[in-house]
């Protein structure tokens, strides 16, 4: 599977520096290891915060070490950033379920995207939603993954990426026709 | 509208209990009743402040090369020098030579300044001394931080 690179422009750095870090970094250059970790923090910060919360900071930590320490794995160092958010968001969904993060699903559906629901309390709608739930608001709103990586990315079905998105929108519309 | 989707910072504590974990090196950390501002200073002086840390460490010179990147020229009380290459930055410190690594960190807290050290041999040891010389150099660290705390007084 080819993980899709991520969306947002400033997540990746502009000069490509962090490709010819990668073999230097599997060699064992703890210099090249350590600037990897820093240009990789942001971008797993933003994956993990919104699904971890309030334990944003250790799920990026956990999936830092995991990312860093699996590298010699990585056998084509163009496909860093698409690697590291399979595993960021893996540690998040895990750091969430262990902290107790997760929620009874009080808001079943998920907002669709440009919900004003969204724009006004983030943290909010995040509360409501279980792990799983934010980690594909995060993929497709943050990371601008279509329904299709979406789906490759949490292993699950197309279809149950499609329902919940459906359920979504009609959702959100009703809610803000009220 | 945009949303403001919450973002998980990685500070300078965190950053090497990471290189902790992917090097294998024991890392410590204590909080010093001192404030931030006076503490990395003196830690980021590296001249003054390894062979502090390090008994081992006679002299240290910092080096910038014509290609902008930054050495620390050590020479030991046995004799032998070694080159450091160094990134230094604020409340962070990583330094590696051919046979060792070394990392500082520190942030501010509520109580004062909280303060990371490791320091260690670099890559994959033969078999059977990693166990024996983790207690070692995590005993090394504790002295080292120790260390750091007196300089920080007297600075």
């Amino acid at each position: 599977m080819t993980s899709p690179e991520p969306a947002a422009a400033e997540d990746r750095p502009e000069s490509m520096r962090w490709l010819a870090l990668v073999p230097r970094a599997q060699a064992g250059d703890t210099m090249a290891i350590d600037e990897l970790v820093a240009l990789l923090a942001p971008y797993v910060g933003r994956i993990t915060g919104p699904i971890a919360m309030q334990d944003g900071p250790d799920a990026a930590q956990e999936a830092l070490i995991s990312i860093l320490t699996g590298l010699r794995q990585l056998d084509n160092p163009a496909a860093l950033w698409g690697w590291a958010r399979t595993i960021a968001v893996r540690e998040a969904i895990r750091t969430a379920k262990r902290a107790h993060v997760s929620v009874a699903n009080e808001l079943a559906d998920l907002p669709s995207p440009g919900d004003p629901e969204l724009a006004v309390d983030v943290q909010d709608v995040l509360r409501r939603l279980s792990p799983e739930h934010r980690a594909i608001l995060v993929l497709r709103d943050v990371e601008g993954l279509d329904e299709q990586a979406a789906s490759e990315q949490m292993a699950v079905a197309l279809g149950t990426v499609k329902s919940r998105l459906h359920r979504a929108r009609r959702h959100s519309r009703k809610a803000w026709e009220r | 509208m945009t949303t403001n989707w919450p973002t998980a910072e990685l500070d300078p504590l965190r950053r090497l209990e990471v290189m902790a974990a992917v090097t294998g090196v024991t890392m410590v950390d204590r909080v010093l009743p001192t404030a931030y501002e006076r503490v990395w200073p003196v830690a980021a002086d590296l001249e003054r402040s390894m062979p502090a840390l390090i008994t081992d460490i006679k002299q240290a010179r910092l080096r910038t090369t014509p290609t902008g990147r930054s050495e620390l020229w050590v020479r030991t009380h046995l004799g032998p020098r070694a080159r450091f290459d160094v990134a230094l930055d604020e409340g962070w410190c990583w330094c590696q030579s051919r046979l060792w690594v070394c990392g500082l960190a520190a942030v501010s807290t509520a109580e004062g300044t909280r303060f990371g050290f490791l320091a260690g041999p670099r890559g994959r040891l033969p078999r059977g001394l990693g166990p024996v010389l983790g207690p070692v150099t995590e005993r090394l660290a504790h002295r080292a931080v120790r260390r750091l705390e007196a300089a920080v007084r007297e600075a």
